[in-house]
């Protein structure tokens, strides 16, 4: 009996044995981080990456350009809030790589190299769920997405999307939403800590710097411009141009336009302004938003839900019996009340009192149906009018990629982006190779 | 008694091949690849434990036996001569898989008889597939499918007269389970990294029965297993990669056998197995992950793939020869089905029908030790896959293949 205790014992122990070995069932980590404070969230080849933008009809993209593979950094970096507060946020640095290429464009992107990378500082449109900012997609994806397949990927810079205070890294914090200084300091922020990462990683950067984004992120490439001209840029970096697409620059005209409707279609943006202001200037949401949407809209806005998520519950509404505004609020804007501290808080945040020195090329797309074209024209003409701006300039997208400024083409806010992107890419292109000699 | 303890449980590595129906490894001593499994009415040692433990109940009573041995195996490559449908276009899928080594102990143990009961033990590997394909069309698909195994499986016999036994065992089954595909020579930047492991239980039954002396019969059943491999997966897009938890389940498969043996002039023994194994549970491979895997990958690694196999038939026979006192001569022969349909045939596992053949010889060194030698050659037949019949939209034929597997082993009484 005492060997037959043996042997099981034996018996125990190798099986425990086994089952501690188990160790064969990991892998290491994929997604690990790199020592330089950023990590390679897409590596894409330019083979597959050229297919998809043919296949979309990107403007510029054909059978015998070369389109540079998209490797992905997602950065993290300390910029300031609306209260002035530090937070951490993060951002995706998109490089031209050499994956996928043939040989004459390993050539190509040597010679670019050798002569430094331009660098484009470009602001995403607006998001509500998390999971649809740069570099959160990109962590999950992998794969290359949005304007940098075209900045990048096909007319060679670096681009920089930050994800914007209340997303990516900073998701906790509520996004300040069209607030100026903190759109600033976000774009502005992430430019210098990219800049920063360039340099120990030993990506070649030329110090050339081109602002540009679509719709919210139109707002935050003329709000960057302007923080730049007045100084409050630490980067380094030498503004030379920028265009800002599609952004509703004149806060309080574009509220008044919305509140001069009996409902909206997608009341989500000026939900997501009355929370993002209220909460800026000390107020109570209750002041601008009416019951029960004041208690739902910090949960909605929370960075889990996506527009449609959010447009399910809101309603359509403007103001009145069940809609989303508080009529006073509405008859406020309409009478450009200046007691209202609203109307003061959306003038305030409207970038466009000023006179930029460095070339500025509004584009807009005259079919835009949720920023009308109107704001663009009235940014530029007070621009030029009110403060003698020279260089500032505005390009009907549609008319740029007709090459017809009597085109019937009309495109709406969501269709304009691709061409508008390409038109201002195409433009950024054009001052390159006159200055650096690519 | 404890060094020979210490012998009987010496694993070295885990078995990783695949040769026999599937993934099933049914040779798992040095008669059994000598009469090409063939062996389970007639089993008249150590290896009864795992090929019929009711047969332990009429081993001698005062004598424990002892079994160990070694077997190399040998897996030629498989050549694919074939197109392959991928990403829109037909590409050239002509291929060879890499030759494959691999080495599998076996250890048997049979206790002295206690009144009526008898137990024993046996550590084998009974499952195993290891199939690597280095050309850019198939690593898209199987640049490495291995799973590796080893069971412990004690059993307890129970005799209820002088010529029928019963007996049952529990079956502790540890696997491991590694899958690699890559993409990228196809300019398709899709490369996947899993790894896991599972330690799992099942049972076995047996029943022998002896109307006369010269004549035996028995049936076996070993219940099916889930192995549900569970561990970490990386899935990349081009250079960059998420890390994962991942499982996949696949079954090891109940079985049944049935054998006669009849010896004719106390020399000669015949034995006929029919075995039928039920693959029909493999019904897909689904890849489970722990959120949500990037889109662009849904369809190569995260849609479950259609299996849809067969529950298949295996018919053994076996002959073993008393040439004199010191020399036992065997040889045998098998026909096994491949339980995988034409339709959900892939790279990883290109299996088809079998002949089976084997020879060997045991040596009686003294009336406690013997050793012997085994050898089996399974010849693979050609197998045409259609592909508008065939899920994974190849379409050729799959040549060669097939085993080689070499056995030595000794076996102790005392």
């Amino acid at each position: 009996m005492k060997k037959m205790k043996k042997l099981f014992a034996v018996l125990t122990a190798i099986l425990l044995g086994v089952v501690l070995s188990g160790c064969g069932a990991s892998v290491s980590e994929a997604d690990s981080k790199s020592p330089d404070g950023g990590r390679v969230v897409v590596d894409f080849p330019s083979s597959l990456l050229k297919r998809s933008l043919i296949e979309k009809g990107v403007i510029g993209a054909e059978s015998n350009t070369t389109v540079f593979g998209y490797r992905a950094y997602l950065i993290e970096y300390e910029t300031k809030d609306e209260k002035g507060e530090s937070v951490t946020a993060s951002g995706l640095m998109v490089v031209p790589s050499e994956s996928g290429l043939d040989e004459a464009g390993r050539k190509k992107l040597e010679y670019m190299k050798a002569k430094g990378f331009s660098t484009v500082l470009d602001g995403h449109g607006t998001i509500f769920a998390d999971e649809e900012a740069p570099t959160v997609g990109a962590s999950m994806q992998n794969v290359p997405e949005g304007s940098p397949t075209i900045l990048s990927s096909l007319y060679g810079f670096v681009t920089l999307q930050p994800d914007y205070i209340g997303f990516g890294s900073s998701v906790g914090h509520q996004h300040p939403y069209l607030l100026e200084a903190p759109t600033a300091n976000s774009m502005l922020d992430f430019a210098k800590a990219a800049k920063e990462f360039a340099e120990k990683k030993g990506i070649p950067l030329n110090g050339q710097l081109y602002i540009t984004g679509y719709s919210e992120g139109g707002y935050a490439a003329l709000s960057s411009a302007k923080a730049y001209e007045e100084g409050r840029d630490e980067s380094g970096f030498s503004l030379q141009m920028s265009a800002p697409m599609a952004g509703p620059y004149l806060m309080y005209h574009v509220a008044r336009g919305i509140v001069e409707l009996d409902s909206i279609e997608h009341p989500s943006f000026i939900a997501d302004v009355a929370y993002s202001y209220a909460l800026a200037y000390g107020k109570s949401l209750s002041q601008l938003v009416q019951s029960p949407y004041d208690s739902m809209i910090e949960r909605l806005f929370d960075g889990s839900y996506e527009m449609e998520e959010i447009e399910a519950v809101l309603p359509k509404l403007i103001s009145g019996e069940g809609g989303l505004l508080r009529e006073d609020v509405v008859d406020s804007i309409l009478a450009d009340d200046s007691d209202f501290w609203f109307n003061e808080a959306l003038k305030e945040n409207s970038p466009v009192y000023w006179a930029p020195k460095r070339a500025m090329f509004m584009l807009h797309c005259l079919g835009d149906d949720i920023v009308p074209y109107a704001i663009s024209a009235s940014s530029v003409s007070i621009m030029r009018d009110s403060y003698g701006a020279q260089s500032v300039s505005l390009i009907p997208v549609e008319a740029a990629i007709s090459s017809n400024p009597d085109t019937s083409l009309r495109l709406s806010h969501t269709e304009c982006a691709l061409p508008a992107y390409a038109v201002a890419a195409s433009i950024f292109a054009n001052a390159r190779k006159k200055t650096i000699g690519y | 008694m404890n060094r020979y303890a210490k012998s009987l449980f010496t694993i070295a590595t885990f078995t990783t091949l695949a040769y026999s129906g599937a993934y099933k490894i049914p040779e798992q001593s040095l008669s059994a690849v000598a009469l090409s499994a063939a062996h389970v009415a007639h089993t008249t040692g150590a290896d009864s434990a795992y090929y019929n433990p009711a047969n332990m109940a009429f081993l001698d009573r005062d004598t424990s036996y002892l079994e160990g041995g070694i077997t190399a195996v040998y897996l030629p490559s498989i050549d694919f001569d074939g197109m392959q449908y991928l990403d829109g276009g037909l590409l050239p899928a002509g291929a060879s898989s890499r030759k494959e080594w691999a080495v599998i102990p076996y250890d048997h143990f049979v206790y002295k008889a206690e009144g009526d009961w008898r137990w024993g033990v046996s550590i084998t590997s009974p499952v195993g597939l290891s199939k690597r394909w280095n050309s850019s069309v198939q690593r898209a698909f199987a640049e490495e499918f291995t799973l590796t195994s080893v069971e412990i499986n004690p059993s307890l016999s129970y005799r209820l007269s002088d010529n029928l036994a019963l007996a049952a065992g529990l079956r502790f089954i540890y696997s491991e389970g590694e899958v690699r595909s890559d993409a990228s020579k196809l300019g398709l930047p899709f490369k996947r990294v899993m790894k896991g492991n599972v330690v799992t239980a099942a049972y076995n039954l047996a029943l022998s029965y002896r109307p006369m002396p010269d004549l035996e019969l028995a049936a076996t059943f070993r219940s099916k297993a889930e192995l549900e491999e569970k561990g970490e997966a990386n899935l990349y897009v081009g250079g960059a990669g998420r890390h994962f938890g991942a499982s996949v389940t696949i079954p090891m498969p109940a079985t049944l056998n049935i054998a006669v043996a009849k010896t004719f002039m106390d020399t000669l023994t015949m034995e006929l197995v029919y075995e039928r194994t039920y693959w029909s549970s493999y019904k897909r491979l689904d890849f489970q992950y722990d959120s949500p895997i990037q889109n662009i990958l849904i369809p190569l690694f995260d849609d479950p793939k259609d299996k849809y196999w067969k529950d298949s038939d295996t018919w053994r026979v076996g002959i073993s020869y008393n040439y004199s006192d010191r020399v036992t001569l065997m040889c045998g022969y098998s026909y096994d089905e491949t339980p995988i349909p034409q339709k959900t045939l892939g790279y990883e596992l290109p299996d088809s029908d079998a002949h089976i053949f084997s020879a060997g010889f045991k040596i009686r060194e003294s009336d406690k030790l013997s050793w012997g030698v085994g050898v089996l050659y399974d010849y693979k037949k050609s197998r045409d896959v259609k592909m508008g019949e065939n899920i994974n939209a190849m379409g050729g034929e799959f040549d060669k293949g097939g085993a080689l597997l070499l056995t030595g082993g000794y076996e102790y009484r005392f």
